[in-house]
This record gives structure tokens, sequence and C-alpha cells, in this order.
């Protein structure tokens, strides 16, 4: 049962998908995806791997175009020109399975950099909502150090804290504890539960069924770069209705 | 087999020598800068999505590195004056020199910017900044760090390409000492004592990109 | 500029192609002493040899050339322009050559060596049957690329007084007054045979480095 969210979102829709589709070539990545998300609304995306997960959240922010569909974010509709897609990547944070953190910035430089740049918040500013967010993720000692003086574990938490000074209205998770070493996996889940409980919207491409049951609103299970299946995290686990769902889930939960 | 060195012009010329190889560091540095600024916007040109514009920066490339400096530089001198450019040998050769090393870094700097991954590159966009601001702050510093080293030794050597500007009588090491040479007849003693004073110069060179690097490459990498 | 001078490049041209011949052939055997001096494991030997390319790779080539030309008038040896000239770059060539093979001989795994030992091979066959061949192959773009700038380097001849390409070059465009016109085509003679070069050792370094990958 998802223990989180009591109520159920509002229907005031935070991101909307409606029939996204995109080829690499003659490939086709991605199948008539049709996602609404609401405000304060947290998903959970698995399937297994080359079943367009990652591709799918990456286009929400536009790090992949689509061919075809539409999407909007927080009432933005996110075109293909420059303009829609800076508005859209304001309001949406994503982490990365790699971290991404600049390894010639400080952790508090980290946090600085785009709200300085992008937001144009002073240096005042941008450091003062830095350090509150390293506080949010427990890592404020390590504000001066270096990304490769950090475990990955810590590398990770940075990470959100940074998309988090952009002060962002959806955080996207892409796969973010698949490249963590098994004793940090915890620490980072915690620091998501964490922001999940506060609120933000959330879609999480993640293997942690056991985060997927504690935090989802929905579990939306994809394959060969179509969404198969989408129930709440009970049902999803105790009754998949599709046979790919089921061999999906098998295979993953006899690994853990 | 009588002949006995005689460095008295050597010495009586060693005021101007030394005030030259003031003037070969700033044409060195000059023509670094020059370079520097030549070699990133180049890059930027060579990963343009405007395939002109890369062919552009190809075609300049392949020139400059697979022709002489020295006919680059006489090139330069006459061609400067007919584009209504009047400039002194010393900004011509500062000119030249910035070309010439310009050609290098861009191949350089291509290299150290592949070498950033294109996470780095994702994750600035999805943080909202343009690619000019990812580019800027997120791309080129790591690129240079990546790259310093043949840098370093790129600008060594344009360094001690230096003294081919004194074939327009630029204003440096070279061409001080052909004239104190002309004057003592003493070819050796004079060509010999600079070339000393090269190999310092090309050795304080390198101290100083170690010191800068020690400087503004600080930080730690896995 | 008509077909006179235009045939005058041409013979500056012949001693261009003359004088990177002389300095990269005999530039290479003496290289290559420098190479197995730098690596012979005899401290020594090797700080000798450290030395002595430092020097080449620290002054200009122009110098060295100065030097040279001068320093063997100095010591009674009379010769050519050209002659003085092919022992500078000779000399240059020998150490940045030497430098190159150098770390190519570096490069070869140190388990080879080991090998030979063990299949008791004596110093000679070691390298003239095992390292040196691997060294080369490793080498090869850096080589070039270096011959490159050794035909590049030529031009500096001219400043001395020898009449290869550049100088050429120079005497036509005081006697034309078309310089753009003659150093655009003296530009065009050196690319020509340089580009070739570059493109070659290009397509080695990719093709050595898809090997290795």
């Amino acid at each position: 049962m998802s223990d989180i969210s009591t109520t159920r979102p509002q229907a005031e829709a935070m991101i909307s998908m409606a029939g996204v589709a995109k080829w690499y070539g003659a490939f086709q990545a991605l199948h008539n995806i049709n996602i609404t998300v609401g405000k304060g609304e947290k998903i959970v995306l698995c399937g297994p791997s080359g079943s367009g997960k990652s591709t799918l959240i990456r286009c929400i922010n536009h790090l992949e175009t689509y061919q075809k569909g539409e999407i909007f974010v927080g009432g933005t509709r996110l075109g293909h020109e420059a303009k829609s897609i800076d508005a859209v990547r304001r309001e949406v944070g994503m982490v990365f399975q790699q971290f991404n953190l600049f390894p010639h910035l400080t952790v508090l430089e980290n946090c600085m950099l785009a709200p300085m740049r992008a937001l144009k918040l002073s240096k005042a500013e941008a450091e003062g909502r830095a350090r509150q967010l390293l506080e949010r993720v427990k890592i404020a000692e390590q504000a001066e150090k270096y990304p490769a003086q950090l475990s990955g574990g810590q590398q990770q938490r940075v990470a959100i804290a940074r998309a988090l000074c952009m002060r962002p209205q959806v955080m996207l998770f892409d796969e973010p504890t698949s490249a963590l070493d098994p004793e940090m996996v915890k620490e980072v889940l915690d620091t998501m539960i964490d922001l999940a409980r506060e609120g933000m919207t959330m879609i999480c491409v993640t293997h942690e069924m056991g985060f997927a049951r504690q935090v989802a609103d929905r579990v939306i299970f994809m394959a060969s770069g179509a969404i198969v299946e989408e129930a709440p995290p009970a049902e999803f686990f105790s009754d998949p209705k599709h046979e790919r769902t089921r061999k999906f889930l098998g295979e993953i939960l006899s690994r853990h | 087999m009588n002949y006995t060195l005689d460095f008295t012009p050597v010495i009586d010329g060693m005021p101007n020598l030394l005030a030259a190889c003031l003037g070969t560091f700033v044409l060195a540095i000059s023509g670094m800068m020059l370079a520097t600024i030549i070699g990133i916007g180049g890059v930027v040109l060579r990963t343009s999505k405007i395939a002109p514009l890369r062919w552009l920066v190809i075609g300049f490339v392949e020139i400059i590195r697979n022709t002489p400096f020295l006919v680059q530089i006489f090139f330069i001198y006459f061609a400067l004056p007919l584009a209504g450019l009047r400039l002194d040998p010393t900004p011509t050769a500062i000119i030249a020199l910035g070309i010439n090393g310009g050609a290098y870094a861009i191949e350089i700097l291509r290299g150290g910017v592949q070498s950033i991954s294109r996470g780095q590159v994702e994750a600035g966009l999805a943080l909202g900044l343009h690619k000019a601001q990812v580019f800027r702050f997120i791309v080129l510093k790591p690129a240079l760090r990546a790259v310093f080293p043949s840098l370093t030794s790129q600008f060594v050597l344009l360094t001690l390409t230096t003294s081919i500007a004194s074939a327009i009588s630029a204003y440096e090491l070279t061409s001080v000492s052909q004239r104190i040479e002309s004057d003592s007849f003493r070819s050796f003693e004079v060509y010999f004592t600079v070339t000393a004073f090269y190999l310092v110069i090309s050795w304080l060179m390198m101290r100083l990109f170690a010191f800068f690097s020690a400087r503004y490459f600080a930080y730690p990498v896995k | 500029m008509g077909p006179d001078e235009f045939l005058f490049l041409l013979i500056g041209l012949k001693w261009t192609v003359a004088l990177s011949a002389i300095g990269f052939v005999c530039g290479s055997a003496a290289g290559l002493g420098i190479a197995l001096a730098r690596t012979s494991g005899i401290a020594f030997v090797e700080r000798l040899t450290a030395g002595y390319i430092a020097i080449f790779q620290g002054t200009p080539l122009l110098m060295q050339l100065f030097v040279v030309y001068y320093g063997l008038a100095l010591i009674g040896i009379k010769i050519d322009a050209w002659a003085a000239v092919s022992v500078g770059l000779t000399l240059h060539a020998s150490a940045y050559l030497g430098e190159i093979w150098r770390g190519a001989i570096e490069a070869v795994p140190r388990g080879q060596t080991e090998a030979s030992k063990a299949l008791a091979l004596g110093y000679i066959s070691r390298m003239k049957d095992v390292i040196l061949p691997q060294a080369l192959r490793i080498s090869l773009p850096a080589t070039i690329g270096f011959l490159v700038q050794l035909i590049k380097g030529t031009s500096l001849a001219s400043i001395v007084g020898f009449t290869e390409l550049t100088r050429a070059g120079n005497m036509i465009s005081n006697q034309i007054f078309e310089p753009l016109t003659v150093f655009g085509i003296v530009g065009i003679l050196y690319f020509i045979m340089c580009c070739p070069l570059t493109i070659y050792g290009a397509h080695l370094e990719r093709k050595f480095a898809a090997s290795t990958r």
C-alpha cells in the first residue's frame, strides 16, 4: 500500500504525454506513450533493459527528441524550440545513473552553477539555497569537497541536491541507484523517500521494488518501447495482469 | 684551427640580449593567448551543426599544419597591408604565431572536448543551462585539463618558433643576436650563447605551465 | 608569374626534398642509436642522451642550424651551406626521433623483454627481432608526424642562405613583386608534400587505436 500519499493526487496534471513516439532511424524506440502524472504523484517506471524507460523520461526534459505526440510539463507545451525547452528544463530536475557531478567544481559550486547561470540568482542567494539543500540531503559538511573525494552514495545525494537547487516542480530519476555499491543504495533511497514525503512530483526509473511498494502511487511497466501495464503498487505486485509483467517480476524479485 | 673564442661582443651586447629575451617572452605569450582564443573559437566552430563552418575550420587547420611557419609569416607579412592593416613587424609576428599555434590548439582542444563524457553535457542541459553555458562552465576546464600536457609542449614549440619571426625583423632574441653577430663577426660565440638563452626560456615556459596547471587544475579526479 | 619562375621554384623544391630525405634518413640512423642509448639501462648513458634530447627540444631549429653552421667552420671544417644544413637537420632529427622511439620502446609490454630473455635471446636479437619491430609499429604515426615537421623545418635553410623552396620563393618574389602569388604557390607546394603524409599518419593512428581497443 502507498503509505505516503494519503490523499489521491489532484486532477491537475503536472506532466502529460499524449501519443508520444520516437524512432532511432528505422528502429521505433517508443510506441504511442500516454501518461498523465498529477501534482505530487510518484510514478515508478520499470521494465527490462532496452524497454525504453530511460528514453521516455529523457523525452520529458528534451534530452531526447521525439517525432510524434505531445508533452506538457506544468502547463507548458514542450516543443522543439529553445524557448519551451528552457522553460521546461527549469521546472524539471534530473538525477542520472552516473551522477554526472562536475569534477572541477566543489560540491557547493556544483549546486550553485545552474541557479546563478540559468536563474540569474545572486551568488549569495545561490549559496544560501545550496547550503540549505545540502543540509536537507545530510551532506552539508562536504560542501567544500570535490566530487572525486566523495563516495558514490554521497555523490548521488549531492546530485539530488543540485537538481533541487533549481526548485523544480518535477524530479526525474534515471536508475539513480544502479551504479552504486549495495551498501550505498539505502542512503540514496532514503533521500528519495524524504523527498516523496515532502510532496515532490517524481518519476523514477528503478528496479528497487521495495521503494516502489513504499512510495509509488502507480507503477508503470514497459516493454519494447510501449507501456504494458499500469497499476497501484499493491495491485501491480500482487495481481499483475500481463504475462510479460509476471515474467519480469518473477525475475526481478527472485534476484532480491 | 687556431681560432680563439672571444665572447667580448656577447658580453658587451648582454643588456641588448637580455632585453630581447623579454621581447621573445612578449611575442610568445601574446602568440599563445591569440592561439588559445583561436583554438577555443575553432573548436566551437569545428563542432558546429553547420557543415560549411566545420569544413572551413578543417581546411584552416590542415593548411596551417602542412606548410612551414616561415612561409606563413611571409604571406601574412605581405597580406596584411593589402587587407588595409599596416602593422609593425612585431604585431605581425604575433598574429602569425597566433594563427599557427591556433591551428594546433584547435586539434588538441578538440581531443579534450571529445574526452568529456556525454553525461556531463546532459547534466548541464538538464539543469537548464544553454549549450554555450555548458561549454563555458562545464566542458572547457576539464577538457583543457585533459590535454594540458599536449598543449604545454605545443606552446613550448610556439616559444621556439618565435625565433623565425626574425625573418621579418620582429623584436625578439634571434633578430637582436643577428645584429650583434653581423657587427662583430663572432657568429659562433653569439649563437652559442643565444641557444643557451633559449634553453632557459623554454625551461621557464615549462615551469610557468606547470605552475599554472597546479593552480588552475587543482581538483582531484578519480 | 611565368613558367621560368615556376621552374625555378621546382628546382628549389627538389632541394627541399633532398634536404628532407637526408635529414630523415641520417636522423633515423642516429635517432635509433639515441633511442637505444636512452633505454640502455646504463644510468650515465641514459642521462647523457636525455640531456642531448632536452637541448634539441628546448632550442629553436634555426639556432641549431646557426650553431652547427658556424661551429663546423670554427673547428676547421669548411663545407657548403647544404652540407652544414644537412648536419644540422640530422642532429635535430636524431634527437626528436630518438625521443619518439624511446617512448615506443618503453611502450612495448615488459613481458616481451622477459619472454625474450627467458628464451635466451641476446640483446641484439631481442631488440632486432622482438622489441624494435613492435616499437616501430607503435611509433609510426608520431614518426610520420615528425617527418612533416622536418620537411617544414627545411625551410629554415633559406635563412642560412641555402636555396631551397622557400628561398627560391623569396628570390622570385623580390624579382616580380608578387609576394602573395609566389608564397601562395610555395605554400601549396609544401602542402602537396606534407598533406598526404599527415593524412596517412592520422589513418595509421586511427587504425592503431582501433586495434588496441
